[in-house]
């Protein structure tokens, strides 16, 4: 078996505070090959924390620790900041929720492409411009020229979430991690920056971790799915099989949802059990 | 967030201020007020502002007691002694006043103009910006002219003419400033109040059918507080200086009081053999000014709301 | 018909910043059932909320209760007829107020006796919310929890009609069952009228008999509950909208 892309062992997110210690990530341990593995959770899991843990995007009062976290199996723990950055957005990259707060609001798309080129390789301008304008045809964006000219917010949430993703794939990354990627759109519009996305991950062959509240969509989108819960990782399931869950959170959080055409006066809610915090993973 | 260390402490008063089950209105404002306070604390140059500040207030209520000798006695024998001489730690003067109590006595002054100004100016900016804000229109265009009338007079011309009017004296020294410092508030005021006005709570009292006033008392002026405090505490030092600067100019405080820059404008003739003469009350302007400023910073961490937890 | 919506226009703006917001909408909600309008965003959705409560201009069309047209915000009879539970549990409740102060205005307003009861009533009996959470403020409660302060001020003037911008929305999974179950119950208790808005048609489906789906400002196509049920819709961007509901397709 080949090696994996990214190694996770007993990974810790602690916040020090003046008067207490908060852990919002408590011993999460993963693989990932060229896949895509979905991480599902609420508010308060530390899903986010874990996405940016593996870009070592986590600052202090925030402090990661783990037992081991590799990439291709360079150890992303002990390296210096500048080989993190050169790692950063060049292999690794991100993809975060609101392209509003994403990109510069201050600068056209086309500098902003042309930067992310310049950072990691360049070329000539007349290359770097060729190429911007190839990555927004790559998103389906019909009118790349326009867009290359325009300003964030003069783009459709759609429309910016794809630009975000043109920039993130512009370096070539071997692993994308989506936190939310589509979590601020309009929900046709979600499958089809999700449709390109997919397309883009499949012909490049990358690994993709996509973070989300959002169980049956990471289900329908993902091959493997984790579910975490209070910072852990309460069960790890393949996608097509969630209706198998075992642990009492997940199915709680698929049968909490409505579904059109069923007849349930009375949604079930979650009963949390403090022992979801603390017991062993399945 | 997942299972934390939890320091907080079962009884006693400390409990009761960091409780997160306040039994009553008045137990909710002093555990928030309590909060605010610990977060100040954490700043030692916020705390050594409010030291400051505190010494100040301290001085002018305790006057009588800090003070060797009244501001006003004079001893032609003891003139112009520099500090460290025997009965006047601080020197005195060239009429033999000593120069410690003349500072005690005139922290008074420092201190009723702070007050009057910083009561006055900001509440009626306050007033103008958020009534501005709120209805728009043609009363924003209005307000907002006469703001800004104000805002284009220079305070020490200002000055010059209420003296040419009125006379001089202390007070129209302390109405000249006020009469300028209100227009800044105004603005900051409106600005928030144009944010403010958007949001869900304002369109869900007004959908409750509150009047005006009430959504402009109640509503508006608590979110603007905030940076009017924070403005308030950092313009301190500049009307300090300001009724500093007037006194120096004979606009304000008229001799024999001891006002700090009165002191000053006194003491420069003698500035290069007897120093101390009008370095003394400077040294004094400079600590208070630097006092509030370092408040107003620290004060600003505390209540910015955009640093407060969500 | 409880609430009768009328060939409403409501426009934002002139000449070349003119927004049509809402075009020749009309629909009619029943006593004791629930609306629901179903959109993305920039369809108009919530701005028919805000022009029923008066909260945005209408341009033209009528809005009527009880037969009678409506006043608006601006009329003491009509707040305490009509009341609204907003979106964003983070931007509903004024950040310096604590729950008590933002129960008892509305009451203060309008000058109603017994204040403290009528605040326990609605924060423990309406909601489900024990007294400790009285003098908390917003920053120390959680996003459901801030949710059901917000149902409980609207429900504290005892109106008849309840507009629900988008209420779980912002808030998880688990947390929105609790509040769309704690709407179920609130609104058979207090025999109240819900006109509500989402962008999930899942969560429309469960609360509402009858919907209307909304696009660009203008009405696309009114169905009930059943025809959803058997994917019985006559519209191409209905049938989008549900097929979206079901996930990702590859």
């Amino acid at each position: 078996m080949s090696q994996p892309l990214l190694e996770v062992e007993d990974l810790h997110v602690r916040f020090h505070t003046p008067t207490r210690v908060v852990e919002a990530v408590r011993g999460v341990s993963f693989t990932l090959g060229r896949e895509r593995l979905g991480i599902v959770g609420e508010s308060g899991s530390g899903k986010t924390m874990t996405g940016r843990s593996v870009l070592r995007l986590v600052r202090p009062p925030g402090e990661v620790t783990a037992r081991r976290m590799a990439f291709d199996g360079i150890d992303l723990l002990s390296l210096s900041e500048r080989r993190m950055r050169e790692i950063r957005g060049s292999r690794i990259s991100m993809v975060m929720q609101d392209p509003k707060f994403s990109l510069n609001p201050v600068m056209r798309i086309g500098p902003q492409l042309t930067e992310a080129m310049r950072v990691h390789g360049g070329g000539s301008r007349k290359e770097m411009r060729a190429r911007a304008l190839a990555m927004l045809e790559a998103v389906q964006i019909r009118d790349p020229e326009r867009v290359m000219r325009a300003y964030p917010h003069e783009l459709s949430g759609g429309m910016g979430q794809r630009v975000m993703i043109a920039m993130m794939l512009v370096p070539d990354p071997d692993l994308l991690i989506a936190d939310e990627p589509t979590s601020a759109l309009d929900v046709t519009v979600q499958l089809e920056v999700l449709k390109i996305l997919d397309d883009l991950v499949a012909s490049r062959g990358m690994g993709l971790i996509f973070v989300s509240h959002d169980l049956e969509l990471v289900a329908t989108f993902c091959d493997r799915v984790l579910v975490m819960y209070a910072g852990r990782i309460v069960e790890e399931i393949a996608a097509d099989r969630l209706s198998e869950a075992k642990h009492p959170y997940t199915q709680g959080l698929i049968d909490c949802l409505p579904k059109i055409g069923e007849d349930r006066a009375v949604l079930p809610t979650l009963r949390r059990e403090a022992s979801w915090r603390e017991e062993p993973v399945a | 967030m997942a299972v934390q260390d939890d320091h907080t402490p079962a009884v006693g008063s400390r409990a009761w201020l960091t409780s997160d089950r306040p039994t009553s209105r008045w137990h909710a404002r002093c555990v928030q007020g309590y909060l605010a306070w610990r977060r100040l604390a954490t700043n030692w140059l916020a705390m050594l502002g409010l030291i400051i500040v505190l010494a100040l207030i301290g001085m002018a209520i305790f006057a009588p007691l800090l003070a060797t000798y009244t501001p006003f006695e004079q001893d032609l024998q003891s003139r112009l002694l520099p500090p460290g001489s025997p009965g006047h730690f601080l020197g005195t003067d060239e009429f033999g006043r000593d120069l410690w109590s003349r500072i005690v006595y005139g922290s008074r002054i420092t201190l009723m103009i702070v007050a009057l100004v910083a009561v006055t100016a900001p509440l009626f900016g306050l007033i103008i910006g958020t009534a501005s804000g709120y209805f728009g229109g043609l009363v924003d265009l209005v307000l907002m002219r006469l703001t800004d009338i104000f805002l284009a007079f220079p305070r020490l011309i200002l000055a010059l003419a209420l003296v040419a009017a009125l006379g001089p004296g202390i007070e129209n020294a302390i109405l000249a400033i006020a009469l300028t410092a209100w227009p800044p508030y105004a603005r900051v005021a409106r600005a928030e109040t144009i944010t403010v006005r958007q949001s869900d709570y304002i369109a869900a009292v007004r959908l409750q059918g509150a009047r005006p006033p009430r959504i402009i008392f109640g509503h508006i002026m608590p979110m603007c507080m905030s940076s009017v405090i924070i403005r308030v505490t950092l313009d301190m030092a500049g009307i300090i200086l300001t009724a500093a600067g007037l006194g120096f100019l004979g606009l304000g405080a008229q001799p024999p009081m001891p006002e700090w820059g009165l002191m000053i404008s006194s003491g420069r003739k003698f500035l290069f053999d007897q120093w101390w003469v009008a370095t003394v009350p400077g040294l004094a302007i400079f600590i208070v000014s630097l006092g509030f400023n370092l408040l107003g910073d620290g004060l600003r961490d505390v209540l910015d709301p955009r640093s407060a937890p969500k | 018909m409880k609430l009768a919506v009328e060939d409403l226009n409501v426009t934002f703006g002139s000449g070349q910043d003119r927004v049509d917001a809402v075009k020749d909408v009309s629909f009619g909600v029943e006593a004791n059932t629930s609306f629901g309008l179903v959109g993305e965003s920039g369809s108009g959705k919530s701005t028919v909320l805000r022009a029923i409560c008066g909260l945005a201009p209408v341009a033209s069309g009528r809005i009527a209760i009880d037969g009678r047209p409506v006043a608006g915000f601006r009329d003491p009879a009509f707040v305490k007829q009509v009341q609204m539970v907003f979106q964003d549990p983070y931007g509903s409740l004024h950040p310096r107020h604590s729950v008590d102060r933002t129960l008892s205005e509305p009451l203060a307003i309008h000058r109603m006796d017994d204040r403290h009861a009528r605040v326990e009533r609605a924060l423990i009996d309406d909601v489900g919310l024990d007294a400790s959470f009285r003098y908390r403020y917003p920053h120390q409660l959680s996003g459901g929890q801030r949710q059901r302060v917000a149902i409980a001020r609207a429900l504290i003037l005892e109106p008849e009609i309840l507009l629900l911008d988008e209420p779980t929305s912002a808030l998880d999974a688990s947390v929105q069952a609790e509040v769309l179950n704690l709407l179920m119950r609130l609104r058979r208790e207090h025999e109240l009228t819900f006109v509500m808005v989402s962008h999930d048609l899942a969560v429309i489906n469960h609360m509402c008999e009858r919907l209307m789906v909304m696009q660009h400002g203008e009405t696309v196509e009114e169905l009930n509950r059943a025809a959803l049920a058997d994917h019985a819709v006559g519209q191409d961007y209905t049938r989008s909208l549900l097929k979206a509901s079901e996930g990702f397709q590859r």
